[in-house]
Formats: structure tokens, C-alpha cells, sequence
């Protein structure tokens, strides 16, 4: 197997700042409340960055299924970081699950990254300029400005796009690391419920990392913001354009709880970032800050939004929508599919992923 | 005092419960007790504690024992500590035996309570029949010379000799090759951790400091033929080879000459001629030499320079010394061809990346600065044995560190190149730690093969490709793509090291190197008293290590020399010039020359030279008329010992 000493200058380029540094004593992997028999983290991983073994770091899923707690790094006698290294290597690995290279230019590049943010900005907020509909300006009229049969037509092709993108990405996540001969079909369906609803929904194999509750109970806020937001924008966005409701009816009540929890969620990851407050949060790199800013950013628009709204103020309303849409979509359309936010699929997958090759290795061991 | 006048005080240990658990030590004392000659008898929990040794001081002190035998643990253990005893109390510590009841007894019959404790009453029987005829006995002492014989000029023969002359101890450094500074100063300009100071300034220093001294003389160019003497009167012969030089010359004389050698200077990276000039700025001797097996006497050079002067012959001088130091040092390992890829192009040793740093600054590869290299280690270092083959099964110890050294050196010409280290261990002990870290923060990468499957070398194209297993990495088979590949060569004892083991009859250990007596006990001594062994030599080691144990060897020789006198064991042969009738069947069974024959009056007896008698008593049963006798172990002490042990010795 060929070594390739690109890939160690490339994974520290992703945040691996002080691999080279390692000299295999395995305390990170003895230490790993996460590592398995055959599942050994993140010692192999790191031999695999360090000789720049790519086929052996792509066929792993071994990177997805830490969370990062940081022991392997507060433990090890020389510096070498090994949590910043599967880091990298999960940021490393989101640019060859991409078969766009799309992933590979926003992590190589934090100004071509910059720039794609800003031009899908622009394109939105232009977007809104030129296509509105009339503009009251009496009373905030949303459905007119811009009716919620749009919003929602252009919702339904970026998640369509999106989703099929992102989809895409885990195939070829799956065909990376595939291991062994075909199951059963049931085995699939089965091992599929098994595994990727319970994590998509609960993130509790982070709670097997040591001292991360509150890491996961943020976690989980923010996650629940979002999906709060994501059911009320898919399911309700004509009913929040067209009416005005007392502050206790229910969409109001959804709403306020969902902004309180992304905004919790973000503020508590922004804050721990810029103080460097654990292990996990030592190293940011620029797709972790664009992520939560414009998560941030979003979130904010969106209440002052709803201020707008029920102060009456409507040209400030309309510049605001305009704007928050403006957010939303690099969030979306950068962030999902080729950048962090791509952990939505490939974290539960990896679960089920792992899950398979055990039944496959299973299968191919002789019957006693 | 024979026979009466021998009052004898038997001692016997429990050693806690380690002898009395199985021996029963109240009957030992009791039976031998009835010996005749023994005054008295006790048992003591602990013979070797304050209070122990007491017993002894006191019974010795008062007149009322002159002879002592203790039974408790091995000699090895506390022999000398009763032999001080007794020379505290003012008694003659050779009236002395140390009988082993727990190792000889209680531990090697454990549970068979009768038998120990029988055989412990013989060992003892036996020991007061000994003592029954024993003599008091005192050192030999030997006039010394206040001067050493220093063998080598490398690293540690400088360093030795420099101590030694600083202690004011007359010195003769011996030179094989024609200028000071062995291998050290082969190292030339590359820095030697830690410190970071060129290996050459270290030798400069030490030839700066060293020539010119009134105390020191150096023969370079020169080999000790032949040592014969004991210790503190050595006399050696020393051949010195002629230069051919009468003085420097003026100009490139070098390039006169039209024969061609590899530079061992360079470790053979580069080529020179039959002329061998001064190897560095500040080398010893200034002249230049002709290299005369090389040489075909054409006589170029003679016509260029008058101070060639081929008529010259070799000479002979002799020395007189107290001690030897022997620091002749080592040969790096060659690789056999096809070893790790030796003899392809762009392989070499660590040696040799040395020798082309230092010559020609820096190292490329058909003619390109290498982009990537990889390092491979024990080569030739932690062999296995295999079939009767020769095989080095140490490890070099320095080439670690060495070739970690090279590595970052390499590093700082060509900030590019990828290295990998291709390793068994990494063994940067102490702190040499310090490199491995360095290297490692650098972005070098260590690859980890096992014994059972060393690294590949092949040639794939224009590169070389050096196959492993990583043992780190599911034993995966790399293959690492290299410009250039240094083998690691470790260290072997050098040929002046074979030779003058030979010569002076000295221990080597089953690698080659010379043997010390006792790694921590007598870690610079040799079997033979008064040569000692000092730098690599001795054992592969580095530069600083080296230094040490050169200035252990010539403390250690100083503190012989200086005194002026030596003090041997009493335990030698001597003659009973009545019964001698001068045979000479005693000096041809003798080892060590000690014996000759010398006139007595009218006749002619054997005689024995104290100093150098080993005490081996090989003389004894050569001689028809019993003339010859060990001290301190006389055949009629052997005989009364055995009968005593038999049970027949009461009545002597």
C-alpha cells in the first residue's frame, strides 16, 4: 500500500495541527470510552493520516462513530491531539463522500467559501428585490410580498435538491465503506429501523463519551429548534403569513420555544468556541464559525422577523424576511449537503453502516 | 605459627531463618566445637550486622583467636567483610575461611534438616583444617611505573590520555593510522547532540590541549607490537611507520600522486591518493604520509616536494609503563550486498551520509537533492543468530540517536524532504528523547517492522521503494517511494580492536568488543590487572558516553599509577629452594611467564615472580619433587582438608 505523505499536510490543513507528534502508544484508544474490538479509535486512524493510507481512512466509519469527548486528547503524553485528528478526518472525509468537489473547495478554501455564502445572499436578497409581490405598506402583508405558494415551491425544490444531493453522498459513503458479501434484505429494512431513527432522534451515543450531558443536551435543543422550525415552515408557512394570532396560540407558542432553542444552542457553541472552553472546541475551522453564524444570524432575522410583525412594522418586516431568506439559504444549501450539517445523515448512517459490516463479517466466518 | 599456636574462633550465621530454618546451627557449633585448635564456637542471628562482626573484632582484639572462620552466606557476599573485621581488631585477615552454609546448605537442602546440618559440620571441619595450618599472610607489594600506555588516538584515547597527563602521569598515545582523531573526527562538522557542538571541535579541542605537553608522547602511524610484564611494569614495544615525510610540503601535493583509494576519512564516499594529508584544520601530526601499500614508489610526489623522502624505515621504540588503556574502538557495520537494498544506487549508510555531509556539504542523489528518505535501522545491529552464522546480536545503542540526528541535520540542508524512519524501536533514551520529539514534530514519520519481516529495498523506475510491514498498522505492507535510503549501520569492534586483544591476551566478550571483569564492579578493568578499557572499544556507545568511559579509564589507571606501588593477593607460588633441583617443568606449565630460574648461592632454583603469578596453581602438580607451593593453599592444607571432610582429620 502506498504511502502518501499528502495526506497528513492535508488533514492539517483540516485541523490535525500535531499528528506527527504521535508515536503509537495507543493510551487515546485504551482510553476511548467509544472504541470497540475491531472498531479501534483513534489510534488506527491516526496511523492511517499519518502514512497517508487513503483507501484504508475512506473505508472507515470508525471517524463518525466518535463524538468527540476529547479524553484520547487530554490523555495523550505527547501533544499529539488525536481528537483534533478525527475531526479532521470526519471534515476529510465530507469532501470525498462529495462527488461534487463542491464539499472540497468550502473546506480548502475559507475565501471561496466566503464568497459562495455572500453570492447566494445576494442571489436571494436580489431575488426578493425583483420578484415581490405588492407591497403594503399599512400593515405587514407577508402573503402579498411574497406568498407563501412561492416560499413554499422554492423550499420544496431546495430540500428536494438538497436532500438528493446529500443522499447521493451517502451512497457513495456507503459504497466506500462497504465490507463484505450482500445481506439479506430484511437484514437491511431491520438493521435500518434499528439503528437510524433512535439516533436521528436522540444523538444518545454521545452520551456515551464521559462528561458530555450538557454537550448533548445542547445538542439536542438545538436540534429539536430546528426541527420545530423545519415542521412549522414546511407544514404552516401560509398560516403564519396570513394571520395574527394571540401570543398563547400554539404557532406562536412553537415559535418562541424553537428560537429560544436555537438561539440557546448556537450561543452556548459560539460561546464555547471563542473561548475554547473543551477539548472539542480547541480548533475551529472556518465551516465550523460559518455554520453556527449563520445559524445564528438566521435565528435572529427570524425573531426580529416576528417583531416586526406584531409591532407593525412592515417595510422593516419585508427587508428582515428578505434578509433572513438571504441567511437561510447558504445555511442550507452550503451547510447540508457538503459541509457540517451533512452529519445529519452521515452520523445515524455510519451507526447503521457499522452495523452491516458487523453482520457481514458475521457471515463470513465459518459456522461452528 | 603452625600447629598450637593457631587458636581458632568458628562463627556461625542464622542469617534469620534463611540457615537455622534448615540447618541446625546449635550443633554445628557444638561438634566443631570438639575440634581440636577451635578456642571457641557461637552462633549469631546475623554474622554480618554490627553487632556480628563484634563477636569477631572482640575475640580477635583480645588475643583470644587468631584464626576465624565464619559459616554463613557465599564469599562472593561477605568474605571481605570479615576479612576487614579482622584487620580492624589488628589480626592477619588471611587467617581467615568463609564457609557457605546457606547457599552450599540450608537453600540447596531444603528439608532435609540432617543432611544440611550434617554437611555444614564437614564444611566447617574442613575450613578449621585449613586454618590449622594456615600462615599469616600479607599483599605483595610492586615498585610501579608512574607512567601509562594509552592505545588508540581516537575520542577516547585523547580524552584518557589528556586526564591522565593533566593527573601528571607520564603518557605514550599510539596512533595506528597516520593523524589523531578516529572516528570522531570522521563525524567532521556534524553536530553531536546534545549541545550542539561539531564533533570535530571536541577532538580539535582535545589534540589542542594534548600536544605539546611535556608529560605526553604521541606516536602516530604506529602499533604496539608487543607487551610483555605485569601490572605497574609493563614493557612495551612500539613500531612506528615511516611517514616518507621529513616535513610539510607546500601546494595540492595530494594531486600529484595517480593512485586511487576510497577516503576512509569520508567513510569512502570520496577518493584520495597514496599521499594522506592532514585530514582537518588542527590535525595531528601537520605532515602529510604516504599510504605505502598503495604507493608503487614512482616517485612523482619526491620530485614535487623535497620533503618526501622514501628511503625512510620503520623503528622500533620500547616504553616502560605501570598500565595500559586500551581505547582502540570501532568499525561501523558493513552491510553484506543486497542487505536492505545495499549496492543499488541511492542507498547508503548513515556512515557514509556522514562522509558525503561533511564532504561535500550536503547530498544528492544522480545529481538531484533527494525529495524523500527514508531512514532503516538495525542494520547490522540486533542480528539473530542463526545456524552457527556470525551474528550481531547487540544493539549499537548510538544509532538511534545517530541516525535521528542525520536525520533533522538533513532536514535543515533540504527543508522539504519527506523521512521516514523505518524502525524496530526507537531507542533515543535519556535525553536523546529530545530528537525523537523534534523529528517527530517535524512531520517525520516512524514506521515500526519486525524482526521476522526487515524492510525490502527494490528499484522501481528512477526511485527506490522500500517495502515493510508496519507493525503499528495491521502490519499492512507499505511501500514508501524514497530518493534515498540510509542504512543504519551499527557498530563493530574494529580490526585494531581484534588485533590488540590478541596481543595482549585480553577478554572479548561473544560480540568481539573487549570484556570488562564486571559490568558495575570493575566496569573499566580487564581481566588482567592494569589494562583498562576505555570508549567504544569496550561496547558500541556515543560520543558523550565515550568521553565518560575514558575518563573512568584513566582515573582508574591514574589511581594505579600514582601511588607508585601496586598490592597484589598474597595467594601466589612460591619454591622450596631445598627440594628444587631447577627442572624447569614448572615454567613450561606456567600461563602467565612467571617463573624463571635463577642461582641460589651454588645452584640454580626456580623462582617466582610475585607479580606476575595469577596464583592458578598449574605449577604444582608439574613439579616431581613438590618444590612448589601455593600460599595460602599448600597441599598438605588440601590434603588435611579433604581427610577432615571424609571425618578422619580429628587427630591432626
Amino acid at each position: 500500500m502506498r504511502v502518501d505523505h499528502r495526506l497528513a499536510d492535508e488533514l492539517r490543513e483540516l485541523g490535525a495541527r500535531n499528528i506527527s507528534q504521535c508515536y503509537s502508544c495507543g493510551v487515546c484508544t485504551a482510553i476511548c470510552p467509544l472504541s470497540e474490538e475491531g472498531r479501534e479509535i483513534p489510534r488506527r486512524m491516526v496511523r492511517y493520516a499519518v502514512l497517508g493510507l487513503r483507501d484504508r481512512l475512506e473505508r472507515s466509519l470508525e471517524p463518525w462513530l466518535c463524538y468527540y469527548c476529547g479524553e484520547c486528547t487530554k490523555s495523550c503524553p505527547r501533544g499529539a491531539d488525536p481528537g483534533a485528528l478525527m475531526m479532521a478526518v470526519r471534515r476529510y472525509l465530507i469532501t470525498r463522500y462529495d462527488f461534487t468537489g463542491i464539499s472540497r473547495v468550502l473546506y480548502r478554501s475559507p475565501l471561496a467559501e466566503a464568497l459562495l455564502a455572500a453570492a447566494l445572499f445576494l442571489a436571494v436578497v436580489l431575488g426578493v428585490y425583483f420578484l415581490h409581490g405588492p407591497v403594503n405598506l399599512e400593515r405587514v402583508d407577508m402573503e402579498s410580498f411574497l406568498p407563501a405558494g412561492v416560499v413554499d415551491a422554492a423550499d420544496i425544490a431546495v430540500a428536494a435538491t438538497l436532500a438528493s444531493l446529500l443522499l447521493a453522498n451517502a451512497y457513495r459513503m456507503y459504497r466506500l465503506t462497504r465490507r463484505g458479501p450482500r445481506l439479506p434484505l430484511t437484514a437491511y429494512i431491520t438493521e435500518l429501523v434499528k439503528t437510524v431513527p433512535p439516533h436521528f432522534f436522540t444523538q444518545l451515543r454521545m452520551l456515551k463519551c464521559r462528561g458530555s450531558v450538557r454537550d448533548w443536551v445542547m445538542h439536542a435543543l438545538t436540534a429539536y429548534g430546528y426541527g420545530i422550525v423545519f415542521v412549522l415552515v414546511v407544514l404552516f408557512l401560509r398560516a403564519i403569513h396570513a394571520g395574527v394570532y394571540p401570543a398563547a396560540h400554539p404557532l406562536r407558542l412553537a415559535g418562541y420555544v424553537a428560537s429560544a432553542l436555537l438561539l440557546a444552542g448556537a450561543g452556548y457553541a459560539i460561546y464555547g468556541r471563542a473561548r475554547r472552553s473543551s477539548v472539542a472546541r480547541q480548533y475551529s475551522h472556518p465551516t465550523d464559525w460559518l455554520f453556527l453564524i449563520l445559524l445564528l444570524l438566521t435565528t435572529l432575522t427570524g425573531v426580529a422577523l416576528h417583531v416586526f410583525k406584531y409591532l407593525n412594522m412592515p417595510l422593516e418586516a419585508y427587508v428582515c424576511y428578505a434578509v433572513h431568506l438571504g441567511l437561510a439559504a447558504p445555511l442550507l444549501i452550503l451547510e447540508v449537503p457538503f459541509a457540517k450539517w451533512s452529519h445529519i445523515a452521515y452520523r445515524p448512517l455510519a451507526i447503521y453502516f457499522a452495523r452491516l459490516n458487523e453482520l457481514r463479517a458475521r457471515r463470513l466466518q465459518p459456522s461452528p | 605459627m603452625t600447629g598450637g599456636g593457631v587458636r581458632i574462633g568458628v562463627y556461625v550465621c542464622h542469617c534469620g531463618g534463611n540457615i537455622s530454618d534448615t540447618v541446625d546451627v546449635k550443633r554445628v557449633v557444638e561438634e566443631v566445637g570438639k575440634e581440636p585448635g577451635v578456642v571457641t564456637a557461637v552462633d549469631f542471628p546475623f554474622m554480618c550486622s554490627e553487632a556480628g562482626q563484634k563477636l569477631v573484632e572482640d575475640d580477635v582484639r583480645s588475643g583470644r583467636v587468631n584464626a576465624v572462620v565464619v559459616a554463613a552466606c557465599s564469599p562472593r557476599l561477605h568474605e571481605a567483610t570479615f576479612r576487614a573485621a579482622i584487620s580492624r581488631a589488628g589480626g592477619n585477615p588471611y587467617m581467615y575461611y568463609h564457609v557457605d552454609i546457606r547457599e552450599e546448605c540450608s537453600w540447596a537442602h531444603e528439608g532435609d534438616r540432617e543432611g544440611a546440618t550434617e554437611k555444614a559440620i564437614r564444611h566447617v571441619r574442613m575450613a578449621v583444617a585449613y586454618l590449622r595450618r594456615a600462615e599469616p599472610l600479607s599483599k605483595i607489594k610492586a615498585a610501579s611505573e608512574r607512567s601509562v600506555l594509552v592505545i588508540g588516538g581516537g575520542l577516547a584515547g585523547l580524552r584518557a590520555a589528556l586526564d591522565l597527563a593533566e593527573a601528571g602521569v607520564r603518557v605514550y598515545l599510539v596512533e595506528r593510522s597516520p593523524f589523531l582523531g578516529g572516528n570522531a573526527a570522521r563525524l567532521g562538522a556534524l553536530k553531536v547532540f546534545p549541545y550542539g557542538r561539531p564533533a570535530i571541535d571536541i577532538v580539535r579541542s582535545l589534540i589542542g590541549k594534548l600536544v605539546g605537553r611535556r608529560e605526553v608522547t604521541i606516536f602516530t602511524n604506529a602499533e604496539v607490537e608487543a607487551v610483555s610484564g605485569y601490572i605497574g611494569n609493563f614493557d612495551v614495544r612500539i613500531k612506528v611507520w615511516p611517514r616518507y615525510f621529513k616535513g610539510k610540503c607546500a601546494g595540492d601535493l595530494a594531486r600529484v600522486c595517480p593512485k586511487r583509494a576510497r577516503d576512509e576519512f569520508y567513510f569512502g564516499v570520496a577518493e584520495r591518493t597514496a599521499i594522506l594529508l592532514p585530514p582537518f584544520e588542527g590535525a595531528y601530526p601537520d605532515i602529510p604520509a604516504i599510504d605505502i601499500n598503495l604507493c608503487d614508489r614512482c616517485g612523482l610526489c619526491a620530485k614535487a616536494c623535497p620533503s618526501v623522502d622514501l628511503s625512510q624505515e620503520p623503528q622500533t621504540v620500547s616504553v616502560r609503563v605501570g598500565a595500559i588503556i586500551a581505547a582502540t574502538g570501532f568499525r561501523p557495520y558493513a552491510p553484506r550486498n543486497g542487505e536492505c537494498g545495499r549496492g543499488l544506487p541511492g542507498v547508503i549508510t548513515l556512515h557514509e551520509l556522514v562522509g558525503a555531509l561533511n564532504k561535500f556539504g550536503g547530498i544528492r542523489v544522480d545529481g538531484r537533492a533527494p525529495e524523500s528518505a527514508v531512514f532503516i535501522y538495525c542494520v547490522g545491529s540486533r542480528q539473530r543468530r542463526a545456524g552457527g552464522e556470525g551474528a550481531n546480536e547487540y544493539c549499537s545503542r548510538y544509532c538511534c540517536i545517530a541516525a535521528l540526528d542525520a536525520a533533522l541535520h538533513l532536514r535543515e540542508l533540504l527543508p522539504g524532504v519527506r523521512i521516514y524512519h523505518v524502525a524496530r524501536d526507537i531507542r533515543s533514551y535519556g535525553v536523546n528523547e529530545l530528537l525523537y520529539e523534534a523529528a517527530g514534530r517535524l512531520g517525520d514519520v516512524f514506521v515500526k517492522y519486525s524482526e521476522e519481516a526487515p524492510p525490502r529495498v527494490e528499484r522501481q523506475g528512477d526511485k527506490l521503494v522500500v517495502r515493510v510491514r508496519d507493525v503499528l498498522t495491521e502490519s499492512v505492507e507499505l511501500e514508501i517511494p524514497a530518493d534515498l535510503v540510509v542504512l543504519v549501520t551499527g557498530m563493530e569492534p574494529s580490526d585494531g580492536t581484534a588485533a590488540i586483544a590478541e596481543r595482549l591476551k585480553l577478554q572479548r566478550g561473544p560480540d568481539g568488543f573487549l570484556q570488562e571483569v564486571h559490568p558495575k564492579l570493575k566496569p573499566v578493568e580487564t581481566a588482567l590487572g592494569g589494562i583498562f578499557i576505555a570508549g567504544t572499544a569496550q561496547a558500541p556507545r556515543g560520543v558523550a558516553e565515550t568521553l565518560a568511559s575514558a575518563s573512568a579509564a584513566a582515573a582508574r589507571a591514574a589511581s594505579l599509577v600514582l601511588r607508585g606501588y601496586v598490592e597484589l593477593e598474597p595467594f601466589v607460588a612460591y619454591v622450596d629452594a631445598s627440594k628444587c633441583n631447577a627442572c624447569e617443568a614448572c615454567i613450561s606449565e606456567c600461563p602467565y611467564g612467571a617463573i624463571e630460574i635463577v642461582r641460589a648461592g651454588s645452584r640454580e632454583v626456580a623462582s617466582v615472580n610475585e607479580a606476575l603469578c595469577k596464583g592458578c596453581g598449574a605449577c604444582i602438580p608439574a613439579c616431581p619433587n613438590s618444590a612448589i607451593q601455593l600460599r595460602g593453599l599448600t597441599s598438605a592444607q588440601i590434603e588435611d582438608m579433604i581427610r577432615s571432610a571424609l571425618g578422619h582429620g580429628r587427630s591432626a
